[in-house]
């Protein structure tokens, strides 16, 4: 005799870890690509981040981590600087209806055009999300470093960005 | 069949799925930590591991940690020297099919540095938690860059 119950539970378990994998790839294609209305709408109010900035000083609320990002934008641009987070392996655990935690494995590439160098970094994320209405949320991400390496990259060269195709397809 | 009991055996494929996918996560994240004790816990105690198209070839939990802890401390004491920092691998493209309702295999593709690592898996759920019951793996496209 199957247990609707239970059932509907491993369901619900199904559903939000699905949900905090897509909320994870839209937090991050928003900041690759300057999103930051879509960056906002995936932040708690009160979120914290340790990704940026100095380590064990986190960067306190949704607010204050979009104003990093969208400030520190421009100034990759003026740079000549291009830069993108892959995140891959996550390991998510739904602790409950409203707060569920992961370990994800993030890459993140930058390329200068201007000094012809590359950067590689990887490092684990330890997140922690709530559920607020309907929507997951990021309430916090710790950072644990793996490795930063710069290399030169003489034959550096952009590809025109497809930002404007990517919106235009939303 | 009922309706129910269907909607019931169509979830536990999609759950089995998912933790067959996040062990592997799990298995690179210890590997990459250089976490041993947690990387044992992904293996079934009689499990077999085959590196490199045989090359190398163990059975049994233990002996398979014990190899991938003093092979890759070596591996990293050598790229530390070199200054050439950690390895990451990035693992891909799982083909994960169930053979059982306690049985299951994969196959996935890694990047490590500079190759690519195929990965042939035979995974088995023991006491609810699914275990890597036997992997092979094979080396593609090695480039230095």
């Amino acid at each position: 005799m199957t247990n609707t119950d239970d059932l509907a539970t491993r369901i619900r378990v199904l559903d939000d870890i699905e949900a905090i994998r897509q909320l994870k790839h839209r937090l991050l294609h928003g900041i690759d690509n300057g999103g930051w209305e879509q960056v906002r709408s995936c932040l708690a109010p009160d979120a914290t981040s340790d990704e940026f900035g100095d380590p064990g000083h986190p960067i306190e609320g949704a607010d204050a981590i979009v104003r990093f990002l969208s400030g520190r934008a421009p100034d990759l641009e003026a740079r000549g600087i291009r830069s993108f987070h892959l995140a891959h392996h996550p390991e998510i655990d739904v602790e409950s209806e409203r707060e569920a935690r992961a370990i994800w494995s993030l890459h993140y590439f930058e390329f200068d055009s201007d000094a012809k160098t590359a950067r590689q970094q990887a490092a684990y994320h330890l997140d922690a999300y709530v559920k607020q209405g309907d929507d997951w949320k990021l309430r916090s991400t710790g950072l644990v470093n793996l490795l930063d390496a710069r290399w030169d990259a003489p034959d550096l060269a952009f590809v025109e960005t497809i930002r404007s195709e990517l919106e235009e397809n939303r | 069949m009922s309706a129910a009991s269907e909607l019931e055996a169509s979830m536990q494929r999609i759950s089995d799925i998912e933790a067959v996918k996040r062990l592997k996560y799990k298995y690179w994240r210890c590997v990459d930590n250089q976490r041993w004790a947690e990387l044992r816990t992904c293996y079934a105690d009689d499990a077999e591991a085959s590196y490199m198209s045989g090359q190398w070839t163990f059975s049994g939990g233990d002996p398979i940690v014990d190899f991938l802890a003093s092979s890759l401390t070596e591996i990293r004491k050598g790229m530390e020297e070199r200054g050439e920092g950690s390895s990451g691998h990035l693992g891909l493209q799982p083909e994960v099919e169930l053979t059982s309702p306690t049985t299951a295999r994969a196959r996935w593709v890694a990047s490590s540095g500079e190759g690519a690592l195929y990965y042939e898996d035979e995974y088995v759920k023991v006491d609810g938690d699914w275990k890597i019951q036997r992997s092979d793996n094979y080396s593609g496209l090695a480039a230095r860059f």
